[in-house]
């Protein structure tokens, strides 16, 4: 609807005075802090006592040799690669089944599978808690069938991670499934026919050319799962584990918080922060040039 | 490949798709069978209670101030969409409608914002909120949300993009001011998605978990999420009321979502594909 009746001076004018509620919220509240932030990352200070102090790249050279971060960017790598199954993966096979035999249970699926990204993250979380119960859980019950467990799943390094990317993976199934759904319904179905005159089997079409059709939706999918996968694996880990058990749940994000609000050590959550933003930022930028 | 293979190949894929569906919507369905369980059958597998009683809803408004809680979410949540949906529009028509020199750069700055991770700027927003004294209050939950209009901005911006030029020309030529043609010409043709938007909106901002946590102190001005783990702590082991809590935490959403499904969802892939 661009206006090109109002003079271009005018025009930038008009335009700032509407934008400037939102403009003066972004500053004040986004782009501000962002910038404190890297400032702060210089300075020594615990938020009370003494003011803060210069300390230059020490924070940076401390987190890049910590213990603590090389284990919670590992676990953040593992929690994505889990992700990545549970939430590009899995509803890209699930929404290319219901898109070729879904038919009337369509809305069935769509409703089942999306129901879980508006759950409440805390409530989520409450809920698989009373399903991993050490000796009620309902899993431990599931294990005892198959005479195995039970097993104390939030107690034990692995299990522990396993239930904190269950409830991640089960809240961002659906949005992947829905997404995914509609970059499928946008295929022109004569492709499919083509392909299919030319003698080419189910299989082969499915691989030839609905994947690489769909390839913008799965660069989207995968960058949510990436960049907001370890993001909302954060309430499931305070609920949860608190990041136990010894770390083994503590993923970049969650550092990050208890450095700034459990450590009180707030130039290194600064620093730590600033390195999150350029990576997380790097993987955007590599995306919206694919 | 037969009819009969195909057939029975087809139906084989519904009980696998139905099977997993089934498995996704298993923990909702746990939590409130056992949510309406009478506490002396709480740890019994039987998935239909023998005996169905609110108990548990009673026992945990005893102890969940949920009035309360409710109250301070749906302020933060309701300030938090109509706020953000307001500013959004308002950017986006500006930005929209006019063409200048430095139109990419003002966009860059409304938008650009999504690449910063919410949780990066939560020492620094608790900082300036404390600085500002709003600590603890509406105030200070729902002012700093409204910085983060990216997504809504974008989304509006293409919408608005896509908007006539001619019905705001035959509008001006009536008179119409820049403000009444929003008001009166764009308004009107947009506010399927506008509610649209502040639903999900809506409930992005009932489920946040992080920012009222460390905003707020105690349960003045807690959330339900948070209500949910202080409860958490103090009742651990009372699974039964846990539960009932955790269906009443989620209830309003599911309420909205079923309302509104397909307006949400198609909201939620339009934000995923932008």
């Amino acid at each position: 609807m661009i206006d090109r009746l109002v003079e271009p001076k005018r025009a930038r004018r008009r335009a700032l005075v509407w934008c400037a509620p939102a403009l003066v919220f972004a500053v004040v509240w986004v782009w501000g802090p962002l910038a404190a932030t890297f400032g702060l990352s210089f300075y020594d200070w615990n938020l009370t006592t003494r003011p803060p102090s210069w300390v230059g790249i020490d924070h940076y050279r401390d987190l890049l040799t910590s213990r603590d971060v090389r284990e919670a960017a590992v676990t953040t790598v593992v929690s994505i690669v889990v992700l990545a199954a549970m939430a590009v993966v899995a509803p890209l096979v699930a929404a290319i089944a219901v898109w070729k035999r879904g038919r009337r249970l369509t809305g069935v699926y769509r409703t089942a599978f999306f129901l879980p990204v508006v759950i409440p993250p805390a409530a989520a979380a409450v809920v698989w808690e009373w399903l991993l119960h050490p000796v009620f859980g309902v899993a431990n019950w599931a294990l005892g069938a198959l005479w195995l467990g039970p097993y104390n799943w939030l107690n034990r390094p692995v299990t522990a991670l396993g239930a904190v990317l269950a409830v991640t993976g089960w809240k961002s199934f659906g949005l992947g499934f829905v997404l995914f759904s509609a970059g499928l319904t946008m295929i022109d179905q004569s492709l499919l026919d083509a392909a299919r005159l030319d003698g080419a089997t189910e299989a082969q079409v499915t691989r030839r050319v609905v994947l690489p059709l769909l390839r913008p939706t799965t660069s989207v999918v995968g960058f949510m799962a990436i960049v907001l996968g370890s993001q909302w694996t954060f309430s499931a880990v305070d609920v949860l584990t608190g990041g136990g058990p010894t770390g083994a749940t503590t993923n970049a994000f969650y550092l990050q918080y208890r450095y700034a609000f459990d450590f009180g050590d707030s130039g290194g959550a600064a620093a730590l922060a600033v390195l999150l933003v350029v990576v997380f930022g790097a993987l955007q930028l590599r995306r919206s040039r694919t | 490949m037969t009819a009969v293979g195909s057939r029975t190949r087809h139906v084989g894929g519904h009980v696998v798709l139905l099977g997993f569906a089934g498995l996704m919507l298993f923990p909702v369905a746990w939590a409130v069978v056992t949510s309406f369980k009478p506490a002396s059958a709480t740890y019994d597998i039987a998935v239909h209670p023998s005996e169905f009683t609110t108990d548990n809803y009673r026992r945990a408004l005893d102890v969940f101030p949920l009035v309360r809680l409710v109250a301070n979410t749906a302020v933060f949540a309701a300030g938090s969409a109509i706020g953000q949906t307001l500013l959004a529009l308002l950017a986006a028509y500006g930005v929209a409608r006019h063409h200048f020199r430095g139109r990419g750069v003002l966009l860059a700055v409304l938008i650009g914002s999504v690449v910063v991770p919410q949780q990066v700027l939560v020492l620094p927003d608790y900082l300036l909120a404390s600085h500002l004294g709003i600590l603890d209050t509406y105030l200070g939950l729902v002012l700093p949300q409204l910085g983060s209009t990216a997504v809504a901005v974008y989304l509006l911006y293409q919408q608005l993009s896509a908007f006539p030029i001619d019905l705001v020309h035959a509008a001006q030529l009536d008179g119409a001011s820049e403000r009444v043609v929003l008001l009166r010409v764009v308004l009107p043709n947009i506010r399927g998605i506008l509610a649209a938007l502040a639903t999900v909106l809506f409930i992005q901002t009932w489920n946040e978990y992080l920012w009222p946590l460390v905003v707020t102190k105690g349960i003045d001005r807690a959330t339900v999420q948070l209500g949910l783990t202080i409860f958490q702590t103090e009742q651990g082991s009372a699974w039964g009321p846990m539960m009932a809590a955790a269906c009443l935490s989620a209830a309003p959403v599911v309420v909205v979502f079923i309302a509104a499904q397909r307006r949400i969802v198609d909201t939620f892939v339009h934000v995923g594909l932008s």
